[in-house]
């Protein structure tokens, strides 16, 4: 009980004189990576707020698991500093991964262990103590039975893998944590899920630093993102400020002929326009548009928002 | 930093618990076998007549420490030199001290070292299991020998003494210690456990060979020095002569240097 009490104490200690500093969870000033004379990651500069859920994008090799590597100390850097709650992740090694719950992009599990003793042992070199209530209930959100954790690894699915690679990360309820590519290999429900957890995790002031491909589960889950290319940063922004760098598509259609649309203002483009249909890209407001078309047959009228992907794909390619 | 040594010593341990259970038993087993042997040589009189029949050249050339291997004692230790249970113990030691190379091939390390777990815990855990192979299998052939005595040694056999027994042991346990610690220096640079084992076995083979022509080789007699397997003279013991302590020492030096390299190299390095 005493050791209980302790722990509590110390985590509570701990939490306000990490996570409640007030520092930056994550920020990195200048921080490069090069192997050899090949540039890895070059000069990145990043702030990350508390409680925030933090898109990392990037095609493949664009530097996303260097950054996150560099983070936990896993590799050093060539140049520049990274600092999680204001602690130096090279120097203050040691206090930084205390504060960090880690989710890799592969399966890191030895074959021939279950995964109880998986998270039994990761339990006990974690550095903070794991809540058996708050464990047993990520296992039941994840569907992980008692009967899955005594079973041996190599008799998981891919999917099961990835759930106990969650569970491993969040179990000690750190105040950190870097996902890399969290939903891959997770079924639809099981997706659902891992969405409501994130939820859960930033309303509780949890931040999230998240790394992923899948550009709907970034538009829906992130609050800002950055996009990594070929090692430096090409993008930060908020995902609503990335969508109002994107024009939304207007497609009119008319029930009779009308004429070419000419000019319309500030902000529209047209991109193709017959004599019964307009296509229009717009940016900003729509006002002047509705204006202009309402001396004209309007059929029908179809806005589309702008996608995620349709902008974070031209930065993939250097076309922004 | 002690619960996180030992939860990680519990963890390897109970993954290759089958693998150093038969271990042990075969050891044993083993040993209690040549106890039978020596015993049947024993009570059939091989001993004197095996004496007779070496030829001079074979006794020249092995010198005086041959006699003592065709004795009741020498066959009742034969596994603290028997070149098959060498070669298997120090592929033991070699397969136990690389972990680090396959946790980082298995992405292990990822997981373990994005906790607050210090680089030199890996390498300090692998070390303490080649110190727990050492002494669990040394003290398994000591088991499997003494009992075997006790079943099969027929009435004024000579046992072998308690002091050569121990010399005998530390003498083993230090040579596997030895190549625990060479093969842990190579896997804390090395991405692949194969590697590692490859690299450490193909060492060890060199060095033995190494070891084996500088003894008949004046001239390069001296490098002998190099090879760990220069220090390991375990007919010595057998032949009646004391134990050298510059021996197990040397083996133990050999030992800690690739300690200090292997955390000296994987502190330093980038795991990816």
């Amino acid at each position: 009980m005493q050791n209980g009490d302790d722990d509590q104490g110390r985590r509570r200690k701990e939490e306000g004189g990490v996570a409640g500093s007030g520092a930056a969870p994550i920020s990195t000033v200048g921080l490069s990576k090069h192997y050899g004379r090949v540039p890895a990651l070059s000069d990145l500069n990043l702030d990350v707020a508390p409680g925030e859920v933090f898109g990392f994008l990037g095609l493949n090799g664009a530097g996303k698991t260097t950054t996150i590597r560099l983070l936990l100390d896993l590799i050093r850097p060539s140049g520049g500093r990274a600092l999680v709650f204001g602690r130096d992740c090279r120097t203050q090694s040691l206090a930084v991964r205390r504060s960090i719950g880690y989710l890799p992009g592969e399966s890191a599990f030895y074959p021939d262990v279950t995964g109880a003793q998986v998270l039994r042992l990761l339990e006990r070199v974690g550095g903070r103590p794991v809540d058996p209530a708050w464990r047993a209930e990520l296992l039941e959100r994840f569907d992980l039975p008692e009967r899955d954790l005594t079973r041996r690894i190599r008799d998981y699915s891919t999917g099961m893998k990835r759930k106990l690679a969650i569970v491993q990360a969040i179990q000690h309820d750190p105040p950190l944590l870097i996902l890399d590519e969290p939903t891959e290999g997770l079924d639809p429900l099981m997706q659902e899920a891992f969405y409501a957890l994130l939820r859960d995790l930033t309303a509780r002031g949890r931040t999230v630093f998240l790394s992923s491909h899948v550009l709907s589960e970034v538009e829906r889950v992130c609050d800002r993102v950055a996009v990594l290319r070929a090692g430096r940063l090409a993008l930060l922004a908020s995902i609503d400020g990335l969508r109002a760098l994107a024009p939304r598509r207007v497609t009119i259609t008319f029930s009779a002929d009308v004429p070419r649309p000419g000019t319309l203002g500030e902000g529209v483009t047209v991109q193709a326009a017959g004599s019964r249909s307009w296509c229009l890209d717009v940016r900003g407001p729509l006002g002047p548009v509705v204006a202009r078309l309402a001396t004209l047959p309007v059929e029908d009228l179809d806005v589309r928002e702008p996608r995620l992907e349709d902008i974070v794909v031209r930065y993939y390619r250097g076309e922004a | 930093m002690t619960r996180a040594l030992a939860a990680l010593v519990a963890h390897s341990l109970r993954r290759n618990r089958w693998l150093l259970a038969a271990t042990l038993v075969l050891l044993a087993l083993f040993q209690g076998l040549t106890s039978f042997m020596a015993s049947t040589f024993q009570e059939m009189k091989y001993f004197e007549r095996l004496a007779t029949l070496v030829p001079p050249f074979i006794r020249q050339a092995f010198g005086s420490s041959f006699l003592p291997m065709l004795s009741f004692t020498g066959i009742v230790v034969l596994g603290y030199f028997h070149f098959a249970v060498i070669a298997f113990l120090i592929g033991l030691a070699i397969a136990v001290a690389t972990e680090p190379a396959a946790d980082v091939e298995h992405r292990f390390t990822d997981l373990l070292l994005a906790r607050p777990v210090p680089r030199w815990l890996p390498i300090l855990r692998s070390a303490a299991l080649v110190v727990i192979c050492a002494a669990a299998t040394t003290a398994a052939m000591a088991a499997g020998t003494r009992a075997g005595l006790a079943l099969f040694a027929p009435a004024g056999a000579r046992w072998p003494s308690p002091g050569l027994m121990l010399s005998l042991s530390v003498n083993l346990g230090a040579l596997m210690m030895c190549w625990g610690g060479i093969a842990l220096a190579i896997a804390a640079a090395v991405r692949r456990r194969g590697v590692a084992g490859a690299a450490a076995g193909l060492a060890a083979f060199a060095l033995f060979l190494l070891d084996v022509v500088a003894r008949v080789r004046d001239p390069i007699g001296g490098m002998a020095r190099l090879s760990p397997f220069h220090y390991f003279n375990p007919l010595l013991l057998v032949a009646g002569q004391p134990i050298r302590p510059g021996d197990p020492a040397a083996l133990l030096a050999f030992a800690a240097a690739g300690l200090v390299v292997a955390l000296l190299l994987y502190t330093r390095r980038d795991l990816a």
